[in-house]
């Protein structure tokens, strides 16, 4: 394997990565924040399709072990 | 064919335990709209083919709601969540052993005019604690079916299934469901009055009760004994993590370092073979080494709580809270913060005074969450020498409770100074249930650290993979000028990055490394272990990439900087998880700013006294 293809794989490794923590990103905070906002601006049709975007979450990997008394 | 029902009881009394023996691992868990209080659904399907739909309820006492919890549990008991639609049957789980208390809330169920059905769980315990139930007695006096159940060991699972399709099958009845009132404190009385009535009719001691809980409560909430016993056991716990985990880590350091030595010797040298070897296997090896002390720490935690010593711990600590003008109630908050403090911040949704609850969400932070432990036990083990203190404790345990003590410090002296500024107010009393010790569930336990392991490997193979093939690009180009006198690492975008928030950190102790292995830390605070050894697997010579990061931070830091570093992870609001809940549980930007602002400023001072100190004591 040559260094250019190396890099190549690398570099394209990369982008998918900051694809997916961008689209990550959109989903998690940009698109329910649109979402509400044009909620509350009476665009509904266009509310709608964000709030199909968003994805909502804890963001909490530890939740599972929630300790209770 | 779906039967719809839910499962409505006092807190503690076994209604998960009902709902996953129901429902085994067909769950879906998520949160109620526009509030934080978790919703679990999950179903089950008979012999014959209906499928159950269980709801599991939030603990309620009463339809009175205190919390956002129980106005939850109100509003779909009563349907009246346009979200949520009602339950056919309602079923009431009581613990049998407290039955005193957890009747009240099936007579005032009753009083609405749904079809109920009584579980009296935990009967194994009632026969050990020599009470008797006249089930079919408790059934006529109360005019519903009742089952006896111990829900840990499935006992009477399937009799409540047959009975919930035999109420499915039955002709229907006319149900008129009466409207709700608010209880006046006679009608509280009159309930419970009827409630001592039947419990007399259908229940008796036979034999010797078993008081062992008792005899253990005397040693184990005694102020003296029982503190010891706590120190003892948090002790052992550390000194646990630190000397049981040894042997699979080194399995876990030796499978990566086959790994990183395949790759060297397969790939000729070039972009890819530097991202996968210095990139992925140096920054998610790195933190994939410390899965075993994090499954012993969550070991501790589920046995503690199975057992029922948890909230004993909770008790002795309530005269501690009741000094910082906190109650009981808000350390069952700080104890969850030590699993993560995103479910400690959400269970601040029990306490019922306002004041109390912000000043909780607050100091949740600083208790030491399981992210926060790669990073201890790697400057831990790199810093402090393992020799024997007292000739049976290890140095190394001792620092790790140090740093935890340290946490739990720091959140009651913040909790002291908000409870006297901002949230001013008088101590709210501790109303708390101490349940009878249990011998822990292997299969419980089990589960637990299974569930524990996949979250973590997830995590590693996700946000840790992520970070780490990025700051690998971050620390990899551009390259290195012709005739480049410095590290290659300098002159990338890491470098320069570091370099820029050095200035900052420099008064710390941090160089340029440590400042940009702290920007993947605030996503995820474990990540920094994993970023420091990507910084040093690139900046190091090919014959050092192989060497563990421990030694290699030995070389480079000074005690004085580990120490300093130390301190800034007890007090800094590392976690951009924290800052979102805060925000979504509070419903204002202004807490978590709010948050960050005053622990950074902690953290950057603590550290920077630290710092100074170790320089002075020598330690430079």
């Amino acid at each position: 394997m040559t260094p250019q293809i190396q890099e190549w794989i690398a570099f394209s490794i990369v982008g998918v990565v900051v694809f997916s923590i961008a689209l990550g990103f959109f989903r998690g905070t940009i698109a329910p924040a649109f979402a509400k906002a044009l909620l509350k601006s009476g665009k509904v049709r266009w509310a709608m399709r964000f709030k199909k975007l968003s994805r909502e979450e804890t963001g909490c990997d530890n939740c599972s072990k929630n300790t209770s008394i | 064919m779906t039967l719809r029902v839910a499962l409505a009881g006092n807190p503690n009394c076994g209604k998960t335990a009902l709902f996953n023996a129901l429902t085994g691992s067909r769950q879906k868990v998520a949160n109620y709209p526009g509030v934080t209080v978790e919703r679990k659904e999950g179903s089950v399907k008979t012999a014959s083919g209906l499928t159950i739909s269980v709801l599991d309820l939030p603990g309620t006492y009463s339809l009175d709601a205190h919390t956002p919890d129980e106005a939850i549990a109100r509003d779909v008991i009563l349907g009246k969540l346009s979200t949520e639609a009602p339950p056919r049957i309602l079923v009431v789980v009581a613990d049998v052993t407290n039955l005193e208390r957890n009747l009240g809330l099936l007579l005032e169920l009753k009083s609405l005019g749904k079809p109920v059905v009584l579980v009296l769980n935990m009967m194994d315990l009632a026969i050990r604690r020599g009470i008797d139930v006249d089930v079919q007695a408790l059934s006529k006096e109360l005019g519903v079916t009742v089952i006896p159940t111990v829900a840990v060991k499935r006992t009477g699972i399937p009799e409540l299934l047959q009975h919930l399709e035999k109420e499915f099958h039955a002709p229907a009845e006319e149900v008129i469901v009466r409207e709700w009132k608010k209880s006046s404190p006679d009608d509280v009385r009159a309930r419970f009055a009827e409630v001592d009535r039947i419990l007399k009719k259908c229940t008796r001691k036979v034999g010797q009760p078993e008081i062992w809980t008792d005899k253990i409560d005397h040693v184990v909430l005694h102020p003296v004994y029982g503190t010891t016993l706590l120190l003892g056991v948090l002790a052992l716990m550390f000194q646990a993590i630190f000397t049981w985990a040894k042997i699979p880590q080194e399995w876990i350091q030796e499978g990566l370092g086959w790994l990183g030595a395949a790759v060297g010797t397969h790939m000729p040298d070039g972009a890819l073979k530097s991202l996968l070897a210095d990139g992925i296997i140096s920054g998610v090896g790195a933190v994939l080494v410390f899965l075993p002390q994090i499954l012993l720490l969550f070991l501790f935690i589920l046995f503690l709580e199975d057992s029922g010593y948890m909230s004993r711990a909770a008790f002795l600590m309530d005269r501690l809270m009741g000094k910082v003008g906190l109650n009981g109630r808000a350390f069952i908050p700080l104890l969850s913060s030590y699993a993560c403090a995103i479910p400690g911040i959400m269970a601040t949704r029990t306490i019922e005074n306002k004041r109390d609850r912000m000043t909780t969400i607050l100091v949740a932070p600083l208790t030491t969450c399981s992210a926060r432990l790669p990073v201890y036990s790697l400057l831990i083990a790199a810093f402090i020498p393992n020799t024997s203190v007292l000739g049976f404790l290890k140095l190394q345990g001792l620092v790790m409770l140090g740093l935890y003590l340290g946490g739990i410090i720091a959140a009651l002296v913040m909790a002291v100074i908000f409870k006297k500024t901002l949230f001013k107010g008088a101590k709210p009393q501790l109303l708390m249930e101490l349940p009878t010790y249990k011998w822990p569930s292997l299969r419980g336990i089990t589960l637990g650290l299974l569930e524990r392991s996949k979250l973590f490997v997830r995590r590693a193979g996700t946000v840790i993979l992520s970070l780490s093939v990025i700051l690998w690009f971050l620390a990899s180009y551009p390259h290195a000028p012709e005739g480049a006198t410095e590290p290659a690492i300098r002159y990338s975008y890491a470098g320069k990055i570091g370099g820029a928030i050095e200035p900052f950190l420099k008064p710390l102790g941090f160089d340029w490394r440590i400042s940009v292995a702290l920007i993947p830390g605030f996503a995820a605070r474990e990540v920094m272990v994993g970023a420091l050894a990507t910084v040093y697997a690139v900046e190091a010579k090919e014959s050092e990439t192989a060497a563990a990061l421990g030694p290699i931070l030995a070389k480079n830091w000074s005690l004085a900087t580990a120490l300093s570093l130390l301190v800034w992870y007890i007090l800094a609001c590392q976690c951009l998880s924290t800052l979102a809940v805060t925000r979504r549980e509070t419903n204002s930007w202004r807490w978590p700013i709010f948050m960050l602002v005053y622990m950074t400023t902690l953290a950057y001072v603590a550290s920077f006294v630290t710092y100074r100190l170790a320089l002075w004591a020598g330690w430079g």
